[in-house]
């Protein structure tokens, strides 16, 4: 089985190209500034669940 | 009969001073002059609102009158469903998109008697915005049309601001109804996360996405959550807990309240601009002044919370939205393709890092916030934009200065209210939150402030 083609930035025209590749860099910038300093001891909090009961 | 708050409608409404068809004609009246300019409805209710409003008058009548919104008009941002009636996301993908059931929180409203009047633009998908290459024009700032609104509820600012309507309804996903309620000058509430349903909503991060009020005060805020609050088994996030009535905490003062003041927020990691600084300031002596203790509090930096808001709003947006970027991404304006396509470039590993982040900078706020009511900061830290100037790529980076992610990615509690007006007469904003569940003493700050300022009686000259 094949998998379908997901989206690609090469059917754009070239300035919606230029200004997807803006977006995606900036996205680059943030996720640089995630911390990886997470432990084995952090994976419980993977989901977020606020406080909803009681 | 123009412009009267909701709660003011309300209590004509049950003093025999008006009708639901004389405020429904008001509104009418209001749009037909004013919207042309405005932009603030993609689709007017007319013939529906006018039955609607005859009907609440017959119930009314006959001693059937709903409660305090029977007979009120409102608004519906164009992300909430309302069965039979188009609902587009203001995007040329949904255009011929009608629903066969209401959202949730359209439902509450008509069996609580309010009148839809009619579909409030937004930025496309509740993201991409302000934009002139979709099927609707982008709603306009009424201080002064030049201007931005914000977004993404933008049309609810708009619509509300120009008293177009008493009540809309917002949503926020990274300050989607406090950017507007700040840039166009009226009280946006953010509730806390799964308090008001988002079933038949249409999504832009399942994770982030919250429906709220906006309306002209904070008590009408109230009137209208008290509505539309409550647990719903269709939205997997409605929390369980009772619901209890924020209007009736409304008053009662602040007096011996502890509030925590977030200056890093706004002096530092964003430059709040001079007016709206001197703004903030006036702003916290009126809260000393009304018998709160000011505490200092810092958090982590805002670019922690923007940067952690930001991935994961992009990254679950990617998700809904990967189809349609495969096949049809022309159909989507530009600055909304752009933004959507960020989410491309989150790998599954960064997203989950980005959710344990969120849950060490909700412990950071929980932690920070324990032994305070609330606290207060920045929220549109500028005058609004002029709207060309929004429109223009880059089109990631919000290009207002706005402080909003902190209380996104913690689902708290969020209100925006109106601090002034810039010497060029544009809106400025604060913003006031509090931990989760503490909507009630959030909008009682807001509301005690109201009270004590006069920016309420200032409407746009249109």
């Amino acid at each position: 089985m094949t998998k379908q083609s997901g989206p690609t930035l090469d059917h754009l025209d070239d300035e919606s190209r230029r200004q997807a590749e803006q977006a995606q860099a900036a996205m680059r910038e943030l996720i640089a500034l995630i911390p990886h300093h997470f432990t084995y001891a952090d994976e419980l909090d993977l989901v977020f669940l606020p406080d909803h009961a009681g | 009969m123009d412009m009267l708050t909701a709660v003011a409608a309300s209590r004509a409404l049950v003093a025999g001073r008006t009708s639901s068809a004389a405020l429904v004609e008001d509104c009418l009246a209001r749009i037909a002059a004013h919207d042309q300019h405005l932009n603030s409805f993609v689709l007017v209710l007319a013939d529906e609102a006018r039955r609607a409003a005859r009907a609440a008058d017959r119930a009314r009548k006959a001693g059937r009158a709903r409660g305090l919104l029977h007979g009120i008009p409102f608004g519906l941002k164009d992300i909430y469903d309302t069965a039979g009636i188009r609902t587009t996301a203001h995007s040329r993908l949904l255009l011929d998109r009608v629903p066969q059931r209401d959202s949730t929180v359209a439902r509450k409203l008509g069996e609580a008697g309010a009148i839809l009047i009619g579909k409030l633009a937004t930025h496309e998908f509740a993201t991409g915005g302000p934009a002139f290459d979709l099927p609707f024009p982008p709603a306009r700032n009424p201080w002064n049309i030049a201007h931005f609104t914000g977004g993404s509820s933008s049309g609810s600012g708009a619509a509300v601001a120009a008293g177009l309507v008493p009540l809309a309804m917002g949503s926020d996903t990274s300050g989607s109804i406090r950017g507007p309620a700040g840039y166009c000058g009226i009280a946006g509430f953010k509730p806390t996360y799964g308090t008001v349903s988002r079933s038949g909503v249409i999504p832009l991060a399942n994770s982030l996405d919250h429906c709220g009020p906006m309306a002209w005060t904070v008590a009408d805020c109230a009137l209208m959550l008290d509505a539309i609050a409550g647990h719903d088994p269709a939205d997997p996030a409605a929390a369980t807990r009772p619901y209890k009535s924020v209007r009736r905490g409304l008053t009662g003062g602040i007096a011996g309240m502890r509030i925590g003041v977030i200056r890093h927020f706004f002096e530092r990691d964003i430059e709040a601009d001079p007016q709206t600084l001197a703004a903030i300031e006036a702003t916290l002596k009126v809260l000393r002044k009304l018998g709160a203790k000011l505490v200092p509090v810092t958090l982590p930096p805002h670019q922690d919370w923007d940067a952690c808001c930001r991935v994961i709003l992009y990254a679950e947006a990617y998700a809904i939205h990967e189809r349609d970027l495969a096949e049809r991404p022309e159909q989507y304006a530009a600055i909304t393709r752009a933004r959507l396509f960020s989410g491309q470039v989150v790998s599954a590993a960064d997203y989950v890092q980005a959710l344990r982040w969120r849950r060490a900078l909700c412990r950071n706020y929980a932690e920070t916030l324990d032994g305070l009511d609330a606290v207060v900061t920045g929220c549109t830290l500028n005058p609004a934009p002029l709207i060309d100037e929004m429109a223009k790529p880059p089109f990631f980076s919000p290009k207002g200065r706005l402080l909003m992610a902190p209380f996104s990615i913690t689902g708290a509690p969020a209100l925006s209210v109106c601090s002034g007006f810039s010497t060029d007469g544009l809106p400025l904003s604060l913003q006031i939150a509090g931990l989760p569940f503490a909507d009630a003493t959030v909008l009682r700050i807001g509301h005690a402030y109201e009270q004590a300022t006069p920016w309420r009686e200032r409407r746009p000259a249109l």
